[in-house]
C-alpha cells in the first residue's frame, strides 16, 4: 500500500513540476489571450491652421445614423419619421429597411441637432453614434486644392491632409486589460496601457485673409474674362513664405469659377514668356557682359540659328538700352543679350534660379507631386533665343514667383514654404527655414529692379501700380503651346513682381489661363495691385511714396506686351 | 511475566507516547486541512458567487457552517469507541441502500447526473453517505468471519454481492468518480483483510473491465472522459475544463499570483471552489501550495496505515484501512483530474472542496479514524514488549 502511495505522489507531483515549472507558457499561452481584451484609442487628428492659427480644417465629433433592419420594428413608421427629421428621402430609408441585413448607414457626420432629434425619436434599430469628421469652417471650397481632403472614414487623399498625414493623424494607442468570461474586469489583473498620441495641429504660412481674397478676385476675374482658370500666389519676400495660393478653375459648360481641386501653383507647368526676359538680362549682368545703360541696335528682324525672328512690338526696335530692352519687353533685344550669355551660363542661371527642380531648398518637393518643370539640358537650335523670352521653358507658377523673390530679396533664393510649424499640445513650435542660396548680386538684383519698376511705372504694367508704393514687375502674355506651333487666341497672362521695389515685403504673381482680353497687363495687373494694396495694408506696410503717382500719368507706356 | 510486569510502568508511558503521536498528527491535518480549505474556498468562490448573484461571501459562510457542523461530527466520532459503530454497521448500509434507491427514483438532476436527494430544505448526496456506510459494512463482516478469510465463499464472495448493486446504483446517476471510490475502498479492505490475492484480483480485474466499458460505451461520455488524454484536440469543448485547469496552474509556476490573484476563477475555470479547487491552490499559491496539500495527504494516508497495521483488532484494521484507501483514492481521482492524468469525474478533494454531504461524512469517517488510532498505542506497545 505504502509503495502504490509513494508512486501515486511522485507521478502527481512530477505531473505539477511539469505544468507549473517546465511547460507552463504551453498553457499559459493559450490560456492568457483569452483573458485580454485590446482597445484601440483613436487619437484627435489635429487641426490645420493659418499663420495666425486660425482655424482652416478640424476634426470634430459628428452624429452618424444607421440603423440595423433586423431590429427596425414598424419599416413605414421608421422610415417616415427619420424622414422627417434627417431630411432624406423616405423612399431611400424604406429601401435600406427593406434590403435587410444588419446594418445600413441613413446619413454620416450629420449636424449635432438632427443627431440629438434622432435620439429623441427612440426608434427600434435606429442607432446614433458618434464619428470624427472633417469641418471646413471656412467653407467646402475655401483653399482645398492645398488643404487636400479626407475621405468619410476620415483617412486622408490629397493635399496637406495627406502630406502631412502622420504628423496630423497622431499615433494610435491600445489599452488592454484582463477580463473575466463575462466581459467583467478583473481587479488585479493585468492592465497596460499605451496611450493614443494625439495629432499636432499644422499651422500653415498662409494668411486667411489674404488667400480668401486671392480666390474671390481670381474668381471674379477668371468669371469677367472668360478664363479657363488661373493662379494667384502672394510670398512674403524676405522669408520665401507663402501668404496665399489660389487656383481658380472654371466649369469650361457654365463658366463658373471656383477654387480648384488640385494645387495648381505647385503641379501645373506653363510656358511663362516675357517674364522670363528679365533673367536673361540678369545672367548677362552677373557676367559682366552688359550694363543696364549700355545701348545697342536692336533690328527688326534677326537671324539666330538659321531661324529668322520678327520684333512684334514697335517700340522693341531701333537703338534701345538694355533697361529699354525689358521696359519694352523687347523680343529680338532679349536674344540678343541671350546670344551674349551663352547657352551654357543661360542654362546654369535659369537652373540657379530653380526652373527644372523643386520648389525646396535641397532640391525636394514642397508637395507631393509637385512639377519641377523643365527646362533643356542643353540648349539645341534655336533653344536659347526662344527660352530667352520664354518660350521652350516649362515653369510652375510657384517657380516663376519665386524666382522673382530672388530679384527682391537682393538675389538671393529663398525656398517658398507652406508650414510656419506645428502647435504640439498647445505650444506653438515654429519649423527652421532652410538658409537661401545666392543666385545674382545683389547689385545685379538691384539693378534688374529698376527695370522692373520702370514696367510698372512707365512701360506694360502700369495697371500693377499700388498708391504710395513703387511697385517692380513684368508682365507676360505667353502663347499657348499648341500641337505644332503656338496658338494665336490661346494665351497665359501673367504679372508677377513685388512691393515696396526697394523694401520689397511682397511678392505676387496672377496668372490667368485663355482669358479674354488676354494681354496680361489688362487682366493680371490690376490684381496683383488689388491684392498688394489689401496685403500691405494687412500687414501694416508703411507707403514708401510721399505723393502719390497717379496710375495713368505716364504715357511712355505700350498696350504691346511680349 | 517478570520482565513483562517490571516493564508496566514504561509500556503504559510509550503508549501513550505512540497514541498521542498517531492521532495527534491526524489531529492537527484534519484541521489544517479545514481551514486551509475555508480560505481556498473564500478565495475561489467569491467571484462565483457574485456572478451568480448571490454574494462574495456565499459560498465561504456557508462553507463556515459545514465546517462547524463536520467539526461536531468528527468531535463525536473521534470521540465514542469505534466499536459503538459495529451495531450500526448495517442498519446504516441497509439505509444507504434505500437513500440510493430513492435517488434512482426520484432523484435531483443536476449537471446532466441525478446524485441529489431533497429532504425539506436540505439537499444530502446519498453517494457521499455510501462511502463511509460501505466501509463500516464490509469491515464489520469481514471481522465477523475473521476464521473464514481464506474462504472466498465466505469473504470475497459476500462481500461482492452486498456492493454490486450498490456499486451499480451509483454507477448509473452517473457518477463514475464515486463508483471508483467504492470498489477502491470495497478492494482495499478486502486486501487488508487478506482476502485470498489471485481471486481478488481477479475480481478487481474484471470489475475495473466493465466499469471501464460501461463508462466508455456511450461516445459522447467517451470523449468527455478521455478528452484529457488529448485536451488540445477539442480546446474549447471537451478539453477546455482540463485546460483552464492546467493554465491555473501554470499561472502559479513556482510561487503563485498570491491569494485571491486567481485568473481562472474569472468564469474560465467551472467549478473551481468544488472539483477544482487544487487548480486554484495551486494558481494562488504555486508549485509550493500544490506540493505541501499533496505532502499532506500522504502524510495523513501514512498514518492512517500505520493505524490500520496497528489497530488492536480486525474490524478497527479494516476500517482504518478502508477509511485511508478511500481518502486517497478520492484525493488521487480529484487532483487526477486537476492535473490531467485522470479522467474528470466531479469528485470533491476531501476536506478542502467546498460541500456539505461530501465534508460532514468526510469529518465523520477522520473522526472514527481518529478513534482507532487512539488504539494504535496499546496494540503497538504491546507487540513490542
Amino acid at each position: 500500500m505504502l509503495v502504490v502511495l509513494v508512486l501515486a505522489v511522485v507521478v502527481v507531483g512530477w505531473r505539477l513540476v511539469h505544468i507549473q515549472v517546465l511547460d507552463r507558457e504551453t498553457y499559459t499561452q493559450w490560456g492568457t489571450p483569452q483573458r485580454l481584451t485590446e482597445v484601440e484609442l483613436d487619437a484627435n487628428r489635429g487641426a490645420i491652421l493659418d499663420r495666425g492659427l486660425q482655424t482652416l480644417a478640424v476634426s470634430d465629433e459628428r452624429p452618424t445614423i444607421w440603423l440595423d433592419p433586423k431590429l427596425v420594428v414598424d419599416p413605414a413608421a421608421t422610415a417616415n419619421a427619420l424622414a422627417t427629421v434627417t431630411g432624406i428621402d423616405e423612399r431611400s430609408i424604406l429601401d435600406k429597411i427593406e434590403r435587410g441585413g444588419r446594418f445600413a448607414y441613413i446619413v454620416r457626420q450629420t449636424d449635432p441637432e438632427i443627431g440629438e432629434a434622432v435620439l429623441a425619436l427612440g426608434l427600434a434599430g435606429v442607432v446614433v453614434d458618434s464619428e470624427a469628421a472633417r469641418l471646413l469652417p471656412n467653407g467646402d471650397y475655401f483653399a482645398r486644392g492645398m488643404l487636400g481632403r479626407l475621405d468619410v472614414d476620415h483617412v486622408a487623399l490629397t493635399g496637406l491632409e495627406l502630406q502631412y498625414d502622420d504628423l496630423l493623424r497622431g499615433q494610435t494607442g491600445w489599452e488592454s486589460y484582463e477580463r473575466g468570461r463575462d466581459g467583467t474586469l478583473l481587479p488585479t489583473g493585468e492592465h497596460s496601457l499605451q496611450a493614443a498620441t494625439q495629432g499636432k495641429d499644422l499651422v500653415l504660412t498662409v494668411h486667411r485673409e489674404t488667400q480668401f481674397l486671392a480666390e474671390q478676385i481670381l474668381v471674379e476675374q477668371v468669371e469677367n474674362t472668360a478664363a479657363k482658370g488661373g493662379v494667384a500666389i502672394v510670398l512674403r519676400s524676405g522669408t520665401g513664405e507663402v501668404l496665399a495660393s489660389a487656383a481658380v478653375s472654371a466649369d469650361p459648360e457654365s463658366g463658373r469659377a471656383r477654387p480648384a481641386a488640385y494645387n495648381m501653383a505647385y503641379l501645373d507647368t506653363y510656358e511663362p514668356g516675357s517674364v522670363n526676359k528679365i533673367f536673361t538680362v540678369s545672367a548677362a549682368l552677373e557676367a559682366g557682359l552688359v550694363r543696364p545703360d549700355m545701348e545697342f541696335y536692336v533690328p527688326e528682324q534677326y537671324e539666330y540659328a538659321d531661324k529668322v525672328f520678327l520684333e512684334p512690338f514697335s517700340k522693341g526696335r531701333g537703338e534701345l538700352t538694355v533697361e529699354q530692352v525689358v521696359a519694352r519687353s523687347s523680343n529680338i533685344g532679349t536674344i540678343m543679350i541671350a546670344e551674349m550669355v551663352g547657352p551654357e551660363r543661360m542654362r546654369d542661371h535659369l537652373w540657379d534660379l530653380g526652373f527644372g527642380r523643386f520648389t525646396g531648398m535641397d532640391g525636394s518637393a514642397t508637395v507631393p507631386d509637385e512639377s519641377a518643370g523643365l527646362i533643356p539640358d542643353t540648349f539645341f537650335g534655336t533653344e536659347l533665343a526662344t527660352i530667352a523670352f520664354g518660350q521652350g521653358v516649362a515653369l510652375t507658377p510657384m517657380q516663376v514667383a519665386a524666382a522673382y523673390n530672388t530679384v527682391a530679396n537682393g538675389g538671393v533664393y529663398l525656398a517658398p514654404t507652406l508650414v510656419r510649424g506645428v502647435v504640439d499640445e498647445g505650444e506653438l513650435q515654429t519649423w527652421p527655414v532652410a538658409p537661401g542660396r545666392r543666385v545674382m548680386s545683389d547689385e545685379t538684383a538691384g539693378q534688374i529692379t529698376e527695370m522692373l519698376t520702370l514696367v510698372v511705372s512707365e512701360g506694360t504694367g502700369r495697371l500693377a501700380s499700388v498708391e504710395g508704393f513703387t511697385v517692380a514687375g513684368k508682365t507676360g502674355t505667353a502663347q499657348k503651346p499648341v500641337l505644332g506651333g503656338y496658338s494665336e487666341t490661346d494665351y497665359m497672362s501673367t504679372f508677377v513682381g513685388f512691393v515696396p521695389a526697394q523694401d520689397p515685403e511682397l511678392t505676387i504673381l496672377v496668372l490667368l489661363d485663355t482669358a479674354t482680353p488676354h494681354l496680361a497687363g489688362e487682366v493680371a495687373a490690376p490684381l496683383f495691385a488689388e491684392l498688394a494694396d489689401y496685403a500691405l495694408q494687412t500687414l501694416r506696410v508703411a507707403p514708401t511714396q510721399a505723393e502719390p503717382v497717379p496710375v495713368d500719368s505716364t504715357s511712355t507706356g505700350t498696350d504691346e506686351e511680349g | 511475566m517478570t520482565a513483562a510486569g517490571l516493564s508496566a510502568a514504561p509500556t503504559r508511558e510509550a503508549r501513550n507516547h505512540h497514541a498521542d503521536v498517531t492521532s495527534g498528527f491526524l489531529l492537527v491535518l484534519v484541521i489544517s486541512l479545514n481551514l486551509f480549505g475555508l480560505v481556498m474556498v473564500l478565495s475561489a468562490s467569491s467571484v462565483a458567487g457574485i456572478q451568480e448573484d448571490k454574494s462574495a461571501s456565499w459560498y465561504f459562510s456557508r462553507q463556515v457552517i459545514w465546517v462547524g457542523a463536520g467539526a461536531v461530527v468528527f468531535i463525536v466520532t473521534a470521540s465514542v469507541r469505534y466499536h459503538f459503530w459495529e451495531r450500526l454497521a448495517r442498519p446504516a448500509y441497509y439505509i444507504t441502500y434505500a437513500l440510493l434507491i430513492a435517488v434512482f427514483l426520484v432523484g435531483l438532476e443536476g449537471g446532466g447526473s441525478t446524485r441529489w436527494l431533497a429532504i425539506g430544505p436540505l439537499r444530502m448526496q446519498p453517494s457521499e453517505l455510501a462511502k463511509l456506510t460501505l466501509v463500516l459494512f464490509i469491515a464489520k463482516l469481514l471481522a465477523d468471519r475473521e476464521a473464514h478469510i481464506g474462504d472466498r465463499r465466505r469473504s470475497l464472495h459476500p462481500v461482492i454481492v452486498w456492493f454490486v448493486p450498490l456499486g451499480l446504483l451509483v454507477f448509473s446517476e452517473p457518477d463514475l468518480g464515486t463508483t471508483i471510490i467504492l470498489g477502491t475502498i470495497v478492494l482495499a479492505v478486502l486486501f487488508a483483510a487478506g482476502v485470498p490475492m489471485l481471486p481478488l484480483m481477479m475480481v478487481g480485474g474484471v470489475g475495473a473491465a466493465f466499469g471501464a466499458m460501461a463508462a466508455l460505451y456511450e461516445p459522447y461520455r467517451r470523449r468527455r472522459l478521455l478528452a484529457f488524454l488529448d485536451p488540445w484536440s477539442d480546446p474549447s469543448d471537451t478539453g477546455w475544463q482540463t485546460l483552464q485547469s492546467g493554465t491555473g496552474l501554470a499561472n502559479g509556476g513556482l510561487g503563485g499570483l498570491g491569494l485571491g490573484e486567481s485568473r481562472v476563477k474569472w468564469g474560465y475555470l467551472p467549478n473551481s471552489h468544488t472539483d477544482f479547487i487544487y487548480s486554484i491552490i495551486g494558481e494562488e499559491l504555486g508549485l509550493v501550495g500544490t506540493m505541501t496539500v499533496l505532502i499532506l495527504i500522504a502524510v495523513f494516508a501514512t498514518l492512517g496505515f500505520r493505524t490500520a497495521l496497528h489497530a488492536p483488532d480486525l474490524f478497527g484494521q479494516l476500517l482504518a484501512a478502508g477509511i485511508t484507501a478511500w481518502f486517497c483514492i478520492q484525493a488521487f481521482v480529484n487532483i487526477g483530474g486537476v492535473v490531467g492524468l485522470m479522467p474528470i469525474t466531479g469528485v470533491t478533494l476531501p476536506f478542502v472542496s467546498f460541500g456539505g454531504s461530501s465534508l460532514i461524512v468526510t469529518m465523520a469517517a477522520a473522526g472514527i479514524l481518529v478513534n482507532i488510532s487512539r488504539e494504535v498505542g496499546s496494540r503497538a506497545a504491546l507487540e513490542e514488549s
